[in-house]
């Protein structure tokens, strides 16, 4: 084989950026949809908006001049990549787990992410990520905006990819982690919402267009709730894993009762400006009372903020099951059963 | 930022080899699974047998010191990867039609790549595409590494990795663009005899059932039918990303196999890729080899109904599914099966 001059292995080398200085500032949001996880992403980068036809994948007030502290990453779902999720929820020791191509490989040595190998792969993983998103903060400077000299905090939501958590927050140890929580019968009531005939999700081509029969509903119940459950082992079992410095676990219902100490509390542990003017203003202008009436309600993406609707909108049958299903990990969690 | 001592960014910085030396030895075999994959991969990599359990992924005949011109890397997966399936999906396994009404697999990449905020978007293509190739190769060059450490014989330039991707086909076309000095073998089976093995594998007893991954047969002939028209629909997409990725190739390094003509006269067809890859391809191996790992060199044991070998013969969808099946199964694949070649 022809060695290069460099002779030497590195997964850092060639980098224009240090790669221990830019995951230091890399924030994951992880949890479950429909917890407010984008509501949360755009508070922490105000004045960016999270936008999929942007060339940035956001937007910002026409004018703006001023300083762009954070940049918001929406649905970036590395974790899809790295640990390609297999479709269904695995009970390990009595506790339901996403099913992974990694955890059903991981033993075969030839697979591309196998144990065998993992000294191998990691590192490069992690430097396509930070490769990646850095990217983001190159364009974001090229396209004008005031982005600090040094690195900005890239606050990346990531729910959608939280079966993988736990690998990914590995990569990163460095990196802040944001365990974002809700109430999972509110998550199982806004996804229900969402994939109704009409609903959001239904109208994106991803949802189910509703349910013919009681039974479908009640089938599309059991597996959201699984796989509420088993996202949230992972991110349990990510956090506890995570340097208690720079993890937080937050509840969508607390930061809802009362925006600005929270998000004071979490700008300031970014080392984001967090004075009370700023705060107010971002909560009043980020609040649902804000979101023009035809941009919420029944079916659309901005519902209705209101936590244990689900009290109203499941039936009886579908509440047995759900606390069935997600009745212990709830109560872990500080939740009523 | 604090730039390190190398300013400007290198995708292939920091690599102990030749990246595109590296990439020119890699040998892809796609297509669909049941297709003589792992058959044809021993062939290659002769005398090397499939073994998941093993350290490196492979058996040698014991006190075997000869040297290793190829070596396998079976079910590799990186395809798997670097187009996943949609949260929900198992990879590769659901399906959309484009605007030209092909079928082709349901990938994350392919439903949301016009998100730019998205890790493997196509406006950050150019940012993503070269680390995904860099790892890709870091991870394959690990198995010669692996291979000189466990006591192989590898001369002094690199052999040739030949990676058994038909389950990942469903991302050919995304692999192949990433390596275009590399080799395409694109194997083609007739789509009804796959549905045929499927169908055997995933019965109450199949092999794939007894492994947890099959269906455990069918309660109604609806789920049987269900399936039928599930895996024809896989099946099509599989074959015309490949083709896709196929047609995208450099001639000179790609080559596409029937599986049944390699079963009609296997020493012929294998000394002819052989050659191709730059093998030795004299014909006393080539026959040999063929030998070796014919059908009938399978202990009884090991083959038939139920078994990861079953029959090895050409045609037995016409008695293994109803006529009514069968329709089904043209419906979907009739249009990619003519285009490959075979009768409607």
């Amino acid at each position: 084989m022809n060695l290069e001059p460099a002779s030497t292995y590195s997964a850092t080398a060639g980098l224009p950026f240090d790669d221990e200085e830019l995951e230091s500032k890399l924030v994951w949001i992880w949890g479950s949809p429909r917890t407010g996880s984008t509501w949360l992403l755009e508070m922490l980068c105000d004045p960016l908006e999270a936008k999929r036809d942007e060339p940035l994948g956001f937007s910002w007030p026409d004018r703006w001049r001023g300083p762009v502290p954070a940049l918001a990453v929406d649905e970036f779902l590395i974790s899809s990549h790295l640990a390609p999720h297999q479709g269904r929820v695995v009970d390990i020791f009595d506790a339901p787990f996403p099913a992974t191509l990694n955890g059903l490989f991981q033993r075969r040595s030839s697979y591309a992410f196998s144990d065998e190998f993992a000294d191998v792969w990691r590192p490069e993983a992690r430097r396509l990520t930070l490769v990646r998103l850095h990217a983001v903060v190159e364009r974001a400077r090229r396209a004008g905006l005031d982005v600090p000299p040094g690195l900005p905090v890239l606050a990346i939501k990531e729910v959608n990819g939280s079966h993988a958590a736990d690998l990914v927050m590995s990569l990163f140890p460095r990196s802040r982690m944001i365990f974002m929580l809700r109430d999972g019968r509110d998550v199982l009531d806004s996804l229900l919402d969402a994939n109704s005939p009409g609903g959001w999700l239904t109208r994106t081509g991803l949802g189910k267009g509703g349910f013919e029969t009681p039974e479908e509903r009640l089938e599309f119940v059991r597996d959201t709730c699984r796989n509420w459950a088993a996202r949230i082992n992972v991110c349990s079992r990510a956090y506890e894993a995570h340097d208690p410095s720079l993890r937080k676990r937050i509840r969508y219902e607390d930061l809802l009762a009362d925006p600005p100490p929270m998000l004071a509390e979490l700008t300031d542990w970014l080392g984001l400006p967090s004075d009370d003017a700023r705060i107010r203003e971002i909560v009043n202008r980020h609040s649902f009372a804000e979101v023009p009436d035809h941009r919420k309600g029944v079916g659309k993406r901005r519902r209705a903020a209101t936590p244990g609707q689900w009290r109203e909108s499941l039936t009886s049958q579908e509440r047995e099951l759900t606390d069935e299903i997600m009745g212990e990990r709830l109560a872990e969690l500080g939740y009523e059963r | 930022v604090t730039p390190k001592a190398s300013p400007s960014y290198s995708a292939t910085a920091g690599l102990p080899f030749d990246d595109e030396e590296l990439e020119s030895r890699l040998v892809w075999i796609w297509g669909s699974p049941r297709s003589g994959s792992t058959w044809l991969l021993e062939m290659l990599c002769h005398p090397f047998r499939m073994d998941p359990e093993a350290d490196l992924g492979f058996r040698r005949p014991p006190r075997w010191d000869g040297d290793a011109l190829t070596l396998p890397v079976n079910e590799f997966q990186i395809a798997a990867h670097l187009a996943p399936g949609v949260y929900g999906d198992s990879a590769g396994h659901s399906t959309i039609e484009d605007e030209d009404g092909a079928v082709l697999p349901r990938t994350l990449n392919r439903v949301i790549g016009y998100f730019p905020s998205y890790a493997f978007s196509s406006t950050y293509a150019d940012v993503w595409r070269p680390e995904a190739r860099r790892l890709t190769l870091v991870r394959l060059y690990a198995v010669i590494e692996q291979a000189k450490a466990a006591g192989l014989r590898i001369r002094e330039d690199v052999p040739l990795l030949v990676i058994k991707e038909v389950n990942g086909s469903h991302g050919a076309d995304l692999v192949m663009s990433l390596f275009p000095r590399s080799r395409m073998i694109f194997l083609v089976r007739d789509g009804r005899d796959v549905l045929d093995s499927l169908l055997d594998a995933n019965k109450a007893g199949g092999w794939l059932t007894k492994r947890g991954w099959g269906q455990a047969g069918f309660d109604t002939a609806a789920e049987r039918r269900e399936f039928i028209e599930q895996s024809s629909r896989h099946w099509t997409a599989r074959m015309n990303v490949c083709s896709r990725a196929f047609d995208a190739h450099d001639p000179s390094r790609r080559t596409r196999v029937r599986y049944e003509d390699l079963l009609a006269d296997t020493a012929a067809r294998l000394g002819e890729l052989e050659r191709w890859l730059g093998l030795p391809s004299g014909p006393r191996r080539m026959q040999s080899i063929a030998v070796q790992h014919s059908f009938a060199a399978v202990p009884e044991g090991g083959r038939g109904s139920g078994k990861l070998h079953r029959a090895a013969s050409p045609g037995s969808w016409r008695e293994g599914l109803e006529p009514a099946e069968q329709a089904a199964a043209n419906e979907i694949m009739g249009d990619t099966l003519a285009q490959l070649g075979y009768e409607k």
